[in-house]
């Protein structure tokens, strides 16, 4: 059963029935297997990061959850159906993406960008009703980008257009929220807001799966992080049980110092490069 | 979104444009006609007293039977086949994310010409008035998959990829309208016609011209119309259209088989016309933005204008001999292309 498939309410999501589930993932383009045999539970009102060294399949796990590619082997359930058998329009009510910094070349409106998160409610003719409408202004207002709502959008900042396709998977009203890397090229202070808004969505009820490169970051803001290296889910857990020295040692290659953060619940990783043996 | 007045005065002038070059282009030419000549001729329309009956045009002006045999279907040929290949352009720009996409660069026209002079080479077109229409669509819809496929690598479609595939094919596609033309020539009324269609334009286009190309363009231009939102969401990015629930490869296959029949129905019925598809378009997205709810409708519009507009110039300018209007809409068109191009590769450069 979909989640109020009209408006994608998140109000029935239930904590204790996982909303999002991987058994037996696996992913071979035919040069081997990129991932293999992920089994994970993932629950509404959390935010879940993906971590890993680069190559270790965060990009084609989460294509995979999106049912963006068909799986070699296993299969993704949603809100307790098969995501190989959801039509896009379907998929696109439970999950919304907000994709890694994302250059637009044409001159779409803000206020355009965000709407396009109500395409998935309305009918090929149909024209934004008063509950769409609604939704992208509290999406614009939440996210700050009211006051852009006239910009187009090759005008904006990096920081800026972020937080637009943001808004765009906040009016999108999914229990589900993807985000591909989406601090990978902004500042600190971007970073932050971006972080917010994920953490935001999760406290609100939804599930966001955040793939991170920043373990300081994922370790502040995600309840639980998966450790993704060589194809296989290597570490799942909080963060103080995922992020330890011996674990960046072996996944990231890396010599780490890690330490409790003054003022907030996450980590600070101090890595360094090992000593070679010669 | 609800149409603004500035974008209905949009509309409203690219529509009067249109119907003033519509109708000096029912006015001008060798025969002098007046407005009143015309307004005599519209009350007495030559299809309801048959076009051979004597009694017909024994009741009719010789001024009535220049409009309705000759200018009116001139007209409104020209008028379909701008639309249809600028919405074709239209919908290939949204498709491949690209303003250098159409018919035209893609190996498309070229593609449904070669279609079209098979049928004519084989006898089919002169027996079977669906024939021409149905080699040329045909032929277009091959060179698209065939562009399209040699282009796309694991999901992606580089542009620069697609332009060289798309350039590769039109040439190949030439190569054999050449082919065929030689070997045609041996019998020279088969050639002869070959050649008088390859040159393309609008002389001395008939009311069959209008009906075969009328029913493909309002179909075309119907379906087009119900994918705005995902041609908009396209020029995202796949997956970011995907994430709004546009189903990417159904509505590539749809679009990219409307595309082939709006180019081959024009190619059809007007024969090689280039540069429409690619430059109207363009124009067009200056002055309304990306959005394909607008774009799609005033680029039929302004489509239609512009190659009404060439033909009345070229008809006006050259009043002996005949240009053929792809002349004149290449000569105008492949500079601006190149244009568009330098200014594109300024942009990345910078």
């Amino acid at each position: 059963m979909l989640p109020s498939p009209e408006r994608g309410s998140m109000s029935r999501a239930d904590p204790a029935t996982p909303l999002l589930q991987a058994r037996g993932l696996g992913m071979d383009f035919g040069n081997g297997p990129v991932l293999d045999g992920i089994d994970v539970d993932l629950r509404p009102g959390k935010m879940v990061g993906l971590i890993g060294p680069n190559g270790a399949g965060k990009t084609t796990l989460l294509s995979l959850l999106m049912g963006l590619l068909l799986a070699s082997t296993g299969e993704v359930w949603v809100a307790g159906r098969r995501v190989s058998a959801l039509s896009r329009r379907g998929l696109a009510r439970i999950m919304a993406l907000v994709p890694q910094d994302l250059e637009i070349g044409f001159a779409f409106r803000v206020r355009e960008v965000v709407a396009m998160g109500r395409y998935p409610y309305l009918g090929r003719f149909q024209v934004a009703g008063a509950t769409d409408l609604a939704a992208i202004d509290k999406a614009m207002a939440l996210t700050g980008v009211d006051v852009l709502a006239d910009r187009t959008i090759d005008t904006l900042s990096g920081g800026e257009r972020q937080r637009v396709l943001v808004a765009r998977a906040i009016a999108q009203q999914t229990p589900v929220v993807l985000l591909d890397e989406v601090t990978a090229n902004l500042d600190l202070s971007h970073q932050l807001e971006v972080l917010e808004l994920a953490a935001h969505m999760a406290a609100e009820g939804r599930l966001v799966v955040a793939a991170i490169h920043d373990l300081t970051m994922a370790s502040r803001y995600c309840d639980r992080l998966l450790l993704l290296a060589d194809g296989r889910l290597q570490v799942d857990g909080p963060g103080h049980a995922v992020l330890t020295p011996a674990h960046l040692r072996r996944y990231f290659g890396v010599d780490a110092r890690i330490d409790d953060a003054p003022g907030h619940s996450g980590l600070i990783i101090t890595p360094r490069l090992p000593r070679t043996a010669d | 979104m609800p149409l603004t007045e500035e974008r209905q005065s949009v509309f409203l002038l690219a529509g009067g444009l249109l119907l003033l070059v519509m109708l000096a282009g029912v006015l001008v030419g060798p025969a002098a006609i007046s407005l009143a000549d015309l307004l005599r001729a519209l009350v007495q329309p030559l299809w309801l007293f048959g076009t051979d009956g004597a009694t017909g045009t024994a009741q009719l002006s010789w001024q009535s039977v220049v409009i309705w045999q000759v200018r009116l279907p001139r007209v409104l040929t020209g008028a379909m086949v701008g639309a249809a290949l600028a919405v074709s352009g239209a919908v290939l720009q949204g498709l491949f994310r690209n303003p250098l996409a159409s018919p035209s660069v893609l190996g498309v026209a070229s593609g449904a010409s070669l279609g079209a002079v098979l049928a004519i080479f084989f006898g089919l077109a002169a027996t079977q008035i669906w024939a021409l229409p149905l080699f040329a669509f045909i032929g277009a819809l091959l060179t698209l998959f065939a562009v399209y496929g040699i282009a796309t690598r694991g999901g992606h479609t580089p542009v620069a990829t697609l332009l060289l595939a798309g350039i590769a094919a039109g040439a190949f596609n030439v190569a054999m309208s050449s082919f065929v033309l030689a070997v045609a020539l041996e019998n020279w009324e088969v050639g002869k016609s070959i050649v008088y269609w390859t040159m393309g334009g609008l002389e001395g286009r008939t009311w069959d011209h209008v009906l075969l190309i009328a029913p493909f363009l309002a179909l075309g231009l119907a379906v087009a119309m119900a994918y705005p939102r995902d041609l908009d969401a396209l020029l995202l990015g796949e997956t970011q259209a995907a994430s709004v629930g546009v189903d990417v490869v159904r509505t590539r296959l749809v679009l990219l088989l409307v595309t082939a029949l709006l180019t081959a129905a024009a190619v059809a019925v007007a024969g090689g016309i280039g540069f429409i598809g690619l430059v109207v378009p363009h124009i067009v997205r200056l002055l309304t933005g990306p959005h394909h709810r607008l774009l799609l409708p005033l680029s039929a519009l302004t489509g239609a204008l512009v190659l009404v507009a060439a033909d009345l110039a070229l008809r006006m300018m050259f009043k002996a001999n005949d240009i053929p209007l792809g002349v004149i809409t290449a000569a105008l068109g492949a500079p601006f292309f190149l244009f568009l191009l330098l200014r594109q590769r300024g942009l990345v450069s910078l």
